[in-house]
């Protein structure tokens, strides 16, 4: 895929036909528990987009450079994960200064996306399919975007649930991963775009 | 300081021994891994091409005895037309005397969504011996039924160039998959594309 | 309370109903929605998260006077990591049929909130062998609770369960259901449905009262 178009299909794909969430099934946790408020949801979004794109490059960096070329394939999983835990590390220190009003309302979410799946996965995900390090940051930029969009659309679902009479037992949890499934199905539209 | 030293480096000692711990595993491993992985790609060539009595690699890239052999090299040209980027490793399938009847060819193409591993078997004549789909991401109970033999053994007898329809299939036709017409395209392109791939390989050399 | 929760038996217990990670702690939702399109997946990533459970609830216990707290969790990260990746290079090697049908999953058992979290509420502050008991009956519980999710998402979305056919020629599976969408929702009612179960038997103890 050469050129412009094959990066514009990569974010198309990432973001809307392979969705993060709703299709790959990557980063529920924060999925279903951050995105009770939009600003919130938009907040967490943009944090792990950061740390998904910078995440994607330094794990292409790492496999490149120090994995493969001394044939330490196994380490992979530690070494992808150290990276991503000390970037998360580092974005929670820089919002705490920079923007401590975001540092409290995500509270323990930030750490969190450390276990967040969708950012060891799209790391992992850049390697199987073989992307050059601009691919790698599209995907991972692409990826981040759709799960941005994902949990922006299901906390304005939410928002708009808080009213509705829901059976005691479904209440929180169980409605918003039927939710989710909903979403999900209308997702599918999206395949066979790319 | 002295007490981020301190802790950076028992967490260093934790990295260091799980490293040392991981190397032993792999070392274990390694050969039961790449065992497992011949053994499947022999079986996939053997399904691919079943009259064939042996297998001699003549392009793979992971052989250390075929280092200096492209698929360029191999078709005398310099240029390859893109589509061939699909072909990951040619073998020539053998008769009982050694003779070439044909070849099989493993593949990696996107249908649906990447990581879409096909084995093709051509014989001398250009006929279709086998299609057989490997590993894949695609949809289950859509794309993935092109896994299924019933799919696959149309391929069996025809001639490439192929094309896809969704409704009684001709003789250079096959059948799409219901609801799984990206998937049906991609395999039977890579098929069209490693017989070119055959037809100028003989056609060419000989 | 607390003298209660260490007894072995109790322990167990824990991990399979009160504390069962998928259906009441809501943790590990990743695989859970992602693998458990058929019955045999369900057991292969349960047993290979147990294992990593196990291994990590018992090194990170052994280690918890010699790992400092502010670095704990890369600490946890490290031999959970460490475990994983002995999942992946066995099953490689000797299981790679199931290798490949739980794929990327397998690496993303390291990101398993499931595992961590008992790294940090459990292991770090009991001992080996409650730790160990802990990470059996959490692992176990996780199994069952998978196992459960991918018959139902099996016998309706393929007609079978464990591979072997149910219904026949004829039966025309809810396709869905094998979806993500299917995923989704069929967590949704089977923890609403428990949910439901579980405030039965409270009121039930209150009426007894």
């Amino acid at each position: 895929m050469e050129g412009f178009t094959g990066i514009l299909l990569i974010l198309l794909s990432s973001i809307l036909v392979n969705n993060f969430v709703l299709s790959r099934i990557l980063g529920i946790c924060p999925f279903i528990g951050v995105s009770k408020r939009v600003e919130t949801a938009v907040g967490m979004g943009l944090a792990v987009t950061f740390v998904m794109a910078l995440a994607s490059v330094i794990c292409w960096i790492v496999q490149k450079a120090i994995l493969d070329p001394l044939d330490i394939g196994y380490m992979q999983t530690i070494a992808f994960i150290l990276v991503i835990a000390a970037l998360v590390q580092l974005v929670e220190m820089a919002l705490q200064k920079m923007v401590p009003s975001l540092y409290q309302a995500l509270g323990i979410y930030l750490p969190l996306i450390t276990t967040n799946c969708a950012v060891l996965g799209v790391a992992i995900l850049n390697i199987d399919e073989g992307y050059n390090l601009i691919q790698t940051l599209v995907n991972g930029i692409g990826g981040a975007l759709g799960f941005m969009l994902a949990i922006v659309l299901f906390a304005g679902i939410r928002e708009r649930m808080e009213f509705a009479k829901i059976p005691e037992p479904l209440k929180d949890f169980p409605i918003a991963l039927i939710s989710s499934g909903l979403m999900s199905l209308a997702f599918l539209g999206f395949q066979g775009i790319v | 300081m002295k007490n981020i030293i301190s802790m950076a480096l028992k967490l260093l000692i934790i990295v260091v021994v799980a490293a040392i711990a991981l190397g032993a595993v792999n070392y274990v491993t390694e050969g039961p891994i790449a065992e497992q992985q011949a053994a499947a790609a022999n079986e996939a060539r053997q399904t691919a091409f079943p009259e064939a009595q042996g297998f001699e690699a003549l392009y793979d890239p992971e052989s250390d005895a075929l280092k200096d052999v492209s698929l360029e090299s191999l078709l005398g040209t310099e240029e390859l037309p893109k589509d061939y980027a699909i072909i990951r490793t040619v073998y020539k399938a053998l008769d009982e005397s050694g003779n070439e009847i044909g070849i099989t060819a493993g593949v990696v193409t996107k249908g649906f969504n990447s990581g879409l591993n096909i084995t093709i078997g051509v014989g001398a004549d250009g006929a279709i011996h086998g299609v057989i789909v490997g590993d894949n991401t695609e949809t289950a109970g859509l794309g993935a039924k092109a896994a299924e033999p019933e799919y696959q053994g149309q391929y069996v007898g025809k001639k490439s160039p192929l094309t896809v329809v969704k409704g009684g299939p001709g003789d250079s036709e096959i059948q799409a998959i219901t609801g799984a017409t990206i998937t049906s395209r991609a395999v039977t392109d890579a098929v069209n594309t490693v017989g070119e791939f055959y037809a100028a390989l003989t056609g060419g050399a000989k | 309370m607390n003298k209660k929760k260490t007894r072995p038996l109790a322990i167990l217990k824990n991990g399979l109903l009160d504390e069962n990670p998928t259906f009441r702690l809501l943790l590990g939702m990743c695989p859970t929605l992602a693998i458990t399109t058929a019955a045999i997946n369900g057991i292969g990533m349960g047993l290979a998260a147990t294992f990593v459970l196990v291994g990590s609830n018992v090194f990170v216990s052994l280690l918890r006077n010699f790992i400092p707290p502010k670095v704990r969790i890369p600490a946890f990260v490290v031999i959970i990591a460490a475990f994983v990746t002995i999942v992946q290079l066995v099953l490689k090697a000797f299981v790679p049929a199931l290798d490949k049908a739980l794929g990327l999953y397998i690496p993303l058992i390291v990101v398993n909130c499931i595992i961590i979290a008992r790294a940090e509420a459990f292991a770090y502050k009991n001992t080996v062998g409650a730790s160990f008991l802990d990470g059996i009956g959490i692992g176990i519980g996780f199994t069952i609770a998978l196992i459960l999710m991918a018959s139902v998402r099996e016998i309706l979305g393929n007609g079978t369960i464990f591979g072997a056919s149910l219904f026949g020629e004829n039966f025309a599976p809810a396709l869905g259901m094998v979806s993500p969408a299917g995923g989704f929702i069929t967590l949704g009612l089977l923890i609403g449905l428990i949910n439901k179960i579980v405030s039965v038997r409270q009121q039930k103890k209150k009426g007894a009262h």
